[in-house]
């Protein structure tokens, strides 16, 4: 993506400078990771305005992560319902340190143009949610590495831990709500307490 | 029903054509549908320390000292030696099946190839055949084979494979070897959600639940899936490798 945006500058020093550079950056950035960190993950995602983006994009905030598809008809609304909760709960002096991602499990029927009418349907604030698909060996793992465990169904749907996962600042999992049992104003507490 | 079509990669190692089919996964009962399996292709033999240094040295962030934390354990690699700066494998070893090794490194090293880890429906397909027959869960002494190895303390590193007859496929090293990574080892549990069949973790983990069960023989099947279950991707044991998988062009 920058690349192809370099081009089209038609500068070969700069695509020079930063072929050079990236890969020094690149290095110093994961080195300043947290060993456990999730940012050390660095496929590319689409999000819902077909943007390529990096899990690594949303290091600083606070993130509320869930993996879900559109399509899902019982536990999906409900995990949304969840996060949005937990939104509204925040202080407003809050607002803007949290993040909230649904990441598909089925990104070949979540396409763009799905993941983004369905972010209109819900009326989620594209300011503060990102929806993203991603390549399936992706989605796996960074379901292994969070933990959400999937499988599709013989009835053509996806059963799904239904969780919601807390991330710091370094994308280091805080805590995880499975079942979706807490109370949001217990959660954001919990999410802005220290270590 | 299973195919014996010889496919050499690039790399020079040898997978085989797996014929589509289904099978009846052991934890599900009479009632439930079986799993159908399409055609792919397997590796013939897990793969070995060589084939993994030679995968770390293209790609340096899977090297034992680079390797983040949440990508595997602290033991990963730990039956390689420190040589000239750099974790190898010992020479004598060199053709021994890696283990010591994460699910992230051994999806990666099969991405690196073009490949993709086998789901589990995949390996149990592929795993029941037995040298004679392509489901070997009705013979037996096959049975008792796989479990006499289960039941056998787990020995230490080398993993020597390529020791064993090949199974009807062609495929080598599925039982007494070592265990291996599966795409999608943990998600048995989740498909209990599946309102087909609510008791599947009951069927699964008890005892008692065999007895619902389509096969109660293929103890060996349930101890496979208890022992995926209780595995995290960014575990190493040293008695877990793996080995690739490809869908059929």
């Amino acid at each position: 993506m920058r690349k192809i945006q370099i081009n089209r500058h038609g500068s070969i020093k700069l695509l020079l400078a930063i072929i050079i550079l990236i890969p020094v950056m690149g290095q110093s950035a994961d080195q300043d990771l947290s060993d456990d960190s999730i940012y050390h993950m660095d496929a590319d995602w689409q999000n819902q305005k077909g943007e390529i983006v990096k899990l690594k994009d949303f290091i600083g905030k606070k993130l509320v992560l869930s993996m879900v598809y559109t399509r899902c008809p019982h536990t999906c609304p409900l995990i949304i319902s969840y996060m949005s909760f937990i939104q509204n709960a925040l202080l407003p002096e809050e607002k803007n340190k949290v993040h909230f991602l649904l990441v598909s499990l089925t990104p070949e029927s979540d396409t763009v143009e799905v993941l983004h009418k369905f972010s209109q349907k819900r009326e989620l604030d594209l300011e503060t949610w990102s929806l993203l698909r991603g390549d399936a060996g992706d989605v796996r793992a960074l379901a292994m590495a969070i933990n959400v465990k999937y499988k599709a169904t013989a009835d053509g749907e996806i059963a799904h831990s239904n969780m919601v996962s807390i991330l710091d600042e370094e994308g280091r999992i805080k805590f995880q709500e499975i079942g979706l049992k807490s109370n949001t104003e217990d959660v954001v507490t919990r999410m802005f307490s220290d270590p | 029903m299973l195919a014996l079509v010889l496919v050499t990669s690039v790399t020079g190692t040898i997978m085989l054509g797996i014929d589509a089919g289904e099978y009846r996964p052991l934890y599900l009962n009479e009632e439930t549908p079986m799993v159908s399996v399409e055609s792919f292709q397997l590796d013939e033999l897990p793969v070995s320390n060589r084939q993994y240094l030679d995968f770390v040295q293209k790609n340096l962030k899977w090297k034992k000292e680079k390797i983040p934390g949440i990508f595997a354990e602290k033991q990963y690699l730990q039956h390689w030696i420190k040589m000239n700066e750099s974790w190898q494998p010992r020479e004598k070893e060199i053709e021994a099946a890696v283990t010591n090794v994460s699910w992230f490194a051994a999806e990666s090293y099969c991405q690196s190839l073009g490949k993709r880890l086998p789901t589990v429906a995949e390996w149990e397909y592929v795993g029941r055949a037995s040298e004679t027959e392509a489901d070997g869960s009705n013979d037996p002494t096959y049975n008792q084979r796989i479990l006499t190895w289960y039941g056998k303390a787990n020995s230490q590193v080398p993993k020597w494979g390529n020791q064993s007859p090949a199974n009807v496929c062609g495929i080598k090293d599925m039982h007494g070897l070592i265990w291996e990574w599966t795409d999608d080892f943990n998600s048995s549990l989740v498909s209990g959600e599946s309102r087909a069949d609510s008791s599947l973790d009951q069927t699964l983990f008890c005892g008692a639940g065999a007895a619902g069960a389509a096969d109660p023989s293929d103890y060996a099947a349930f101890m496979r899936f208890a022992f995926r279950s209780s595995l995290q991707a960014s575990f190493t044991l040293n008695n877990l490798g793996f080995r690739c998988a490809k869908d059929t062009n």
